[in-house]
């Protein structure tokens, strides 16, 4: 078995521990499910990635995926924790009680995560694949958000995404990971809801200001006239 | 991000009489205290697996009904409901 030592080549430059989880976050090893790595302290990401490589090789010889999924997870939260306990920064909170049972409200589906049709992309027929569209984060958060249309009886396989945020590869190989309408369709069978005849979809990283000032204001405009009374939003 | 702008989404259309219940994931859940939500279900899935893990049909059917129990179980603004994990 060789050492380290024997590969390392002494002409090249030593890439530093900072520098190797800061590429996380849209580098050379950009990988937005641990982009949080670029936030960490040295100490914190080293102790998170190896917390997480000893736990692969456990899960190699106990096939305990869940386990796996749990060390992911609480990593990330401990990344993105604030270093204060959250404290709301809007004084008004809006707020409108379901008006009628559930059964009789007609229920639009509202998700983040950058979800549409299959053929139908918001950005056009070339629109830029999941890799493509990190290169373009910054194009994202100047942009106005797009919003996709998305009949309701739409077969879920017949779904894709596409976001810069986040790793939409989980959404295309199960858009309801992001985008429960499968589920709502069944629970609108049993009559537990009423869909809208649409539902929606748009990308998450968006500019805020013209989210808040224009955008949203304008689709709640257009889901009113559309005699919506709830909608279930999903974030990403 | 993205909890950030459902935050935002969640309040125009509440403003606008449309009620709302917005689901998301634990490493996001200050933002929508920082934006008072009206209404949230806080999954422990990793981002991007919002409603539940690839395929597992019986997570993501219980996150999607939690939604709509808290839909009419809220009685005022900023209610959260925390799931445990799932799967």
């Amino acid at each position: 078995m060789s050492e380290p030592d024997d590969h390392q080549d002494a002409t090249a430059e030593a890439m530093t521990f900072e520098a190797f989880r800061r590429s996380f976050y849209y580098g050379d090893h950009a990988d937005m499910q641990f982009k949080y790595l670029a936030r960490m302290t040295d100490e914190d990401a080293a102790d998170a990635i190896a917390e997480m490589l000893q736990t692969v090789g456990e899960v190699v010889d106990t096939g305990d995926l869940d386990r796996l999924r749990q060390v992911v997870t609480d990593a990330q939260i401990r990344g993105y924790e604030p270093d204060e306990p959250p404290v709301p920064t809007v004084e008004d909170a809006p707020f409108t009680p379901l008006s009628t049972s559930l059964a009789d409200a007609q229920l639009a589906l509202l998700s983040a995560g950058g979800v549409f049709v299959q053929g139908d992309d918001p950005m056009g027929p070339d629109g830029p694949t999941q890799g493509q569209s990190l290169d373009l984060i910054q194009e994202f958060l100047r942009g106005p958000a797009m919003l996709s249309e998305i009949p309701s009886d739409t077969p879920t396989d017949t779904l894709t995404a596409r976001h810069p945020g986040y790793d939409a590869r989980t959404a295309q190989r199960d858009p309801q990971t992001v985008f429960p309408l499968g589920h709502l369709r069944d629970l609108a069978s049993e009559g537990r809801v009423r869909l809208a005849d649409t539902h929606y979809a748009f990308t998450g990283a968006t500019s805020q200001r013209r989210l808040e000032k224009q955008t949203a204001p304008a689709w709640a405009e257009h889901m009113a006239a559309r005699e919506v009374d709830v909608v279930f939003l999903v974030a990403t | 991000m993205c909890h950030g702008s459902v935050g935002l989404v969640a309040r125009a259309l509440e403003a606008a009489g449309i009620a709302t219940v917005s689901v998301g994931v634990r490493a996001f859940r200050h933002r929508w205290v920082e934006r008072q939500v009206p209404r949230a279900v806080v999954t422990t899935q990793p981002m991007g697996r919002t409603i539940g893990p690839v395929g597992d049909r019986a997570t993501q059917r219980r996150v999607v009904e939690a939604g709509l129990s808290l839909l009419e179980d809220a009685t005022a603004p900023g209610t959260f409901v925390d799931l445990a994990a799932t799967s």
